[in-house]
């Protein structure tokens, strides 16, 4: 079931195309819009036995579960244009293009969609989950060609009538086995094309090994209106500010003197966030402290057995 | 690549604060104004 379903993954991404140019900006464009992936820290779960909902920690719960609460599974491609002021935006329905400067996003992507609203209104959606992201940079030298598929951009390739670069990103997959089949970044042309779909057929299937970490992030979102994505993002990612007793705790464990830090305890902090936070990179130790995370904060505080005395 | 960090409703007298430990982390930081007075703290912060 799974080979099947992977192969129709692979051949959604070689085969997609389409016909039509038409140039949407960013604040207009109601698709599917990959972001920058972006840390994800907590999860709104059901709670059977007190039948509530209520908010946990991607950190706290086994990487089985992470899989779980990511029902859904997608292919998508979008594709960007840059004009030559430098503003972008997206090619609609069509992929074929003009002469150009294009990114061609390809997402492979394991995800949850979480509701956005503003007062009340639904504004769209944002997506929290794992994947794969080819990213594709062209230079076109020659109108009407299809730029949505990975096999047509490596026949264009070959034919001279774009060049550019092919990226690849594994997005909250981790393991040793996944580092070795990453593709590196190369120029685009047929043989990196085919190297670059063998590696991510591999690395799909290490999703479901018990050894491989999943971390996930917020991938893309999708606006139900105009020009709500700073809106989505905003809530999808931020945090409010919070300093409280345990933040002055924390605060207090790392400079003991109000001053200089104490690698010891920087070293022991920084491990316990490895093993209990799905983020554990530069920032999160200030979203930690001034962040709304007064459970973590408690719990970091009594796993380590910092005591009482800011 | 990089993260973008955020942390918003961020008091007058706290802000400069969260900035100094966003860059202690490695982060570009800034402020930003919001309409209620307080302050939204936006940092850019490497990979690990």
């Amino acid at each position: 079931m799974k080979t099947r379903f992977f192969s129709i993954v692979i051949f959604s991404l070689i085969l997609v195309g389409c016909k039509e140019t038409k140039l949407i900006p960013n604040k207009d464009y109601l698709e599917y819009q990959p972001t920058e992936p972006l840390p994800s820290l907590k999860v709104k779960i059901f709670d059977k036995e007190n039948i509530v909902e209520k908010e946990i920690y991607w950190g706290s719960i086994p990487d089985s579960l992470k899989r779980t609460l990511l029902p859904l599974q997608s292919a998508q491609v979008s594709i960007k244009k840059m004009d030559i002021d430098g503003s972008i935006g997206y090619l609609g329905a069509g992929i074929s293009a003009e002469r150009g400067i294009y990114i061609v996003t390809m997402d492979y992507i394991k995800y949850r969609v979480e509701e956005v609203f503003d007062q009340g209104e639904y504004i769209g959606n944002g997506r929290i989950g794992v994947g794969l992201r080819i990213e594709v940079k062209v230079i076109t030298s020659k109108a009407n060609l299809n730029l949505g598929s990975l096999s047509a951009l490596g026949m264009a390739a070959k034919m001279n009538n774009l060049k550019g670069d092919i990226t690849v990103d594994i997005i909250g997959i981790d393991s040793e086995q996944i580092t070795n089949l990453l593709p590196l970044s190369s120029e685009i042309d047929q043989t990196s094309i085919q190297s670059t779909l063998q590696a991510l057929a591999s690395i799909k299937t290490k999703l479901w090994e018990d050894e491989t970490a999943i971390t996930p992030h917020f991938l893309a979102f999708q606006q139900y209106y105009p020009d709500k994505q700073d809106e989505i993002k905003e809530q999808m990612l931020s945090t409010s500010f919070s300093k409280t007793l345990s933040s002055e705790i924390i605060i207090h464990y790392l400079k003991p003197d109000g001053k200089n830090e104490n690698s010891e305890h920087k070293e022991k902090l920084t491990q316990w966030m490895n093993g209990n936070v799905s983020d554990s990179g530069p920032g999160s130790v200030t979203m930690l402290i001034y962040g709304d995370y007064e459970s973590l904060r408690q719990k970091a505080i009594n796993d380590l057995e910092i005591k009482d005395n800011p | 690549m990089s993260t973008m960090r955020e942390i918003k409703d961020v008091p007058d007298s706290e802000v400069n604060e969260v900035i100094e430990s966003f860059k202690s982390e490695g982060c570009v930081a800034k402020k930003i104004k919001q309409s209620n007075g307080k302050w939204t703290v936006q940092a850019t912060c490497p990979d690990k």
